[in-house]
């Protein structure tokens, strides 16, 4: 498990901070755009395995096309415990619970590298 | 003959006719007898000088299928004999040669000294196959009676029995053979004995065929002694009942063969408690168990016999795993549920371990909301960042390399010398870096990194301990611009960032270590 977290924390920093040299060349860069590269790199460090990663890159693929559509389902959605916990896992509306469960572990196991490592940048880059 | 006890035990089965059609009359019972003998007589002997004979002569019998048939339509009966009953049209030799098939993966694990002896022709792998039906059920109840050949026998167990079995039991009630004779000895002379040592047959498996698997033959061989011990009468009327017990319970599978089964073995082992001692069930007796279920359910389908028992391996562990408790509910739908609810309880512990202060909570309610509240501080924590990047970002106009190299070693230093040491590094390290940085995006492209730069920083690391500490020494305490150090620092973060998995483990947590021993 240390293994597999360090070789995607390893990931999760070189195309973070690819995207963020990128996003440094653009015009404007504003928090959202940084956090979608946050996502964005993290998903693809973790790779098509997961299906919170899937979601994710393929939210990302089709951003344009379905920006109004996901809106709208997350209205719908329930406001359980379990759809709380639907809404913030991404591609977690579709899944059954155990799946969820699973999912939610891995993606809290990224989400926790993932704000490790963006501390250290930021400690770098701030200093 | 052995209609007329079937009809007595089970009056209402039409289906034990067929039974019967293998048994087809006296000249067939001729040769039994002359098999029985032969058999009876070594197999109180030696077990291998008896072999050569089991085999030739069923295979010059021509009444060899039938044989076959009828004891493996008394070999299920134990499992399930309802649905041998009702799956009895379907029993054609051939079907016993498919069912052999079945039984063909355990064979050869339990008696490849003998096949040896034997050519490998196509008509002996299915002689074999057929044979090996008894190892299912019915030949350790065969054994068993034979108290004497048994402790010597043990190796041979499995083996021989299958071979032994049915024609030991027709040759016992032809001639009389020594031991079991002694039992069945006032019955044996006319033809309803044969169906009595039959119906025998199953009472004396049914008790037996827990723990004959279970290794412990001492017991299993007292037992069958004890069974043995009853009179005719009295196994008559077990067998009877045994078998209306599962008829009843072969009743529901109809419906979904597998869940049926299940559901029958449960009901099996709450119906004869006694017979199951206590809890703890051998696993081996409920992958045969299983192993016949399923090739009895797959048999209609007219499936392959291997496919059969391949089909059946996947399965096997979900079933042991399913099991049911006593007193807990046994239809599919229950079933399914416990195990969903199970699953999910272990992906709850699971992440209980994960999210921190979620030890203490109990309940699944407050679990989820704990998770759901760490989850979201987690992606507001990502925010955050983000929006801090946004702003920090455009200050520096970084190189992402050198970037990119800091980073990496100081988050993977994080993990690895945990969280105590991770302000000790940052704080150790923040005023080095901006030089560094600065160095770097000049210094390394000009120090002909790949070459020169690698062997450096392969050598503090594999000389390891002894000249890496003293290079952080001096980087820490020292002045920033001394060139040996900073390259000893730079090209380290650079072989991490460039190697990629398999080093990093090793320089990454070295330099943690060395930052913590020297300091």
């Amino acid at each position: 498990m240390t293994t597999r977290s360090s070789i995607i924390r390893t990931r999760f920093a070189y195309r973070f901070l690819h995207s963020l040299g990128k996003l440094n060349q653009q015009a404007k860069t504003n928090s959202r755009r940084v956090k979608h590269a946050a996502y964005t790199s993290m998903a693809s460090a973790v790779g098509s395995k997961r299906a919170w990663s899937r979601a994710v890159l393929s939210k990302i693929r089709n951003r344009s096309l379905n920006r109004n559509l996901l809106k709208k389902k997350r209205r719908s959605s329930e406001e359980s415990r379990f759809g709380e916990l639907r809404k913030l896992v991404p591609g977690g509306e579709v899944m059954n619970f155990y799946n969820l469960l699973d999912e939610t572990a891995d993606y809290i196991n990224c989400l926790t590298s993932q704000v490790q490592v963006m501390k250290n940048i930021l400690n770098l880059l701030s200093t | 003959m052995d209609i007329e006890i079937k009809n007595d035990s089970e009056p209402e089965k039409g289906n034990d006719q067929e039974v019967s059609m293998h048994y087809q009359s006296p000249n067939i019972s001729s040769e039994w007898q002359l098999n029985g003998s032969n058999l009876t007589n070594s197999s109180m002997g030696m077990a291998d000088s008896f072999c050569p004979t089991t085999w030739d002569q069923p295979t010059t019998n021509s009444s060899n299928l039938g044989i076959c048939d009828a004891s493996v339509q008394i070999d299920l009966g134990p499992f399930r004999a309802g649905v041998d009953r009702t799956l009895g049209p379907n029993w054609t030799p051939s079907n016993a040669m498919l069912k052999g098939g079945m039984f063909l993966p355990p064979v050869p694990m339990m008696l490849p000294q003998r096949l040896d002896q034997f050519p490998a022709d196509s008509g002996f792998i299915e002689r074999a196959a057929r044979f090996s039906c008894f190892s299912g059920g019915n030949f350790g109840d065969m054994m068993n009676p034979f108290s004497i050949p048994e402790s010597s026998m043990n190796p041979y167990y499995r083996g021989l029995a299958p071979m032994q079995g049915p024609q030991e039991v027709l040759a016992s009630n032809g001639l009389k053979s020594p031991q079991k004779m002694q039992h069945l000895s006032n019955v044996a002379e006319s033809s309803k004995d044969v169906s009595l040592t039959v119906d025998r047959k199953d009472t004396e498996r049914s008790p037996l065929k827990n723990e004959k698997k279970s290794e412990t033959f001492g017991k299993s061989l007292d037992e069958a002694k004890e069974v043995a011990g009853v009179s005719g009468n009295e196994s008559d009327e077990a067998g009877c009942s045994g078998r209306q017990e599962e008829m009843e319970g072969a009743g529901e599978e109809s419906c979904g063969k597998n869940i049926g089964s299940k559901k029958r073995k449960r009901g099996g082992q709450d119906t004869e408690p006694d017979q199951m001692k206590g809890a703890p069930q051998p696993p081996p007796k409920i992958q045969k168990g299983e192993q016949n279920l399923n090739s009895i359910a797959s048999k209609p389908g007219g499936k392959n016999g291997k496919l059969g028992s391949q089909f059946s391996d996947p399965t096997k562990e979900e079933y042991i795993h399913v099991r049911a408790r006593r007193g807990q509910a046994t239809n599919s739908h229950s079933l399914a549920e416990r195990i969903r609810r199970e699953k999910i309880s272990e992906r709850m512990k699971y992440l209980q371990d994960l999210v921190p202060g979620c030890n203490k909570v109990t309940g699944k309610a407050v679990m989820l909301d704990e998770i759901i509240n760490y989850v979201q501080s987690l992606q507001r924590q990502v925010e955050f960042l983000s929006m801090k990047l946004a702003t920090v970002n455009p200050r520096l106009d970084f190189d992402i390399d050198s970037l990119l190299a800091k980073d990496i070693l100081q988050s993977r230093a994080g993990p690895s010398s945990s969280l105590a040491f991770l302000p000790d590094m940052t704080m150790a390290y923040p005023p080095l870096h901006p030089p560094q940085a600065g160095m770097l995006q000049s210094g390394l492209p000009g120090y002909g990194f790949p070459s020169e730069a690698f062997r450096r920083a392969i050598n503090p690391h594999l000389a390891s301990t002894s000249c890496g500490p003293g290079d952080y020494k001096d980087t820490s305490s020292q002045a920033p611009n001394e060139w040996d150090n900073e390259l000893h620092n730079v090209v380290q973060m650079g072989l991490n960032s460039n190697v990629p998995s398999s080093s990093q483990d090793l320089s990454g947590s070295l330099p943690a270590g060395q930052m913590k021993a020297e300091p």
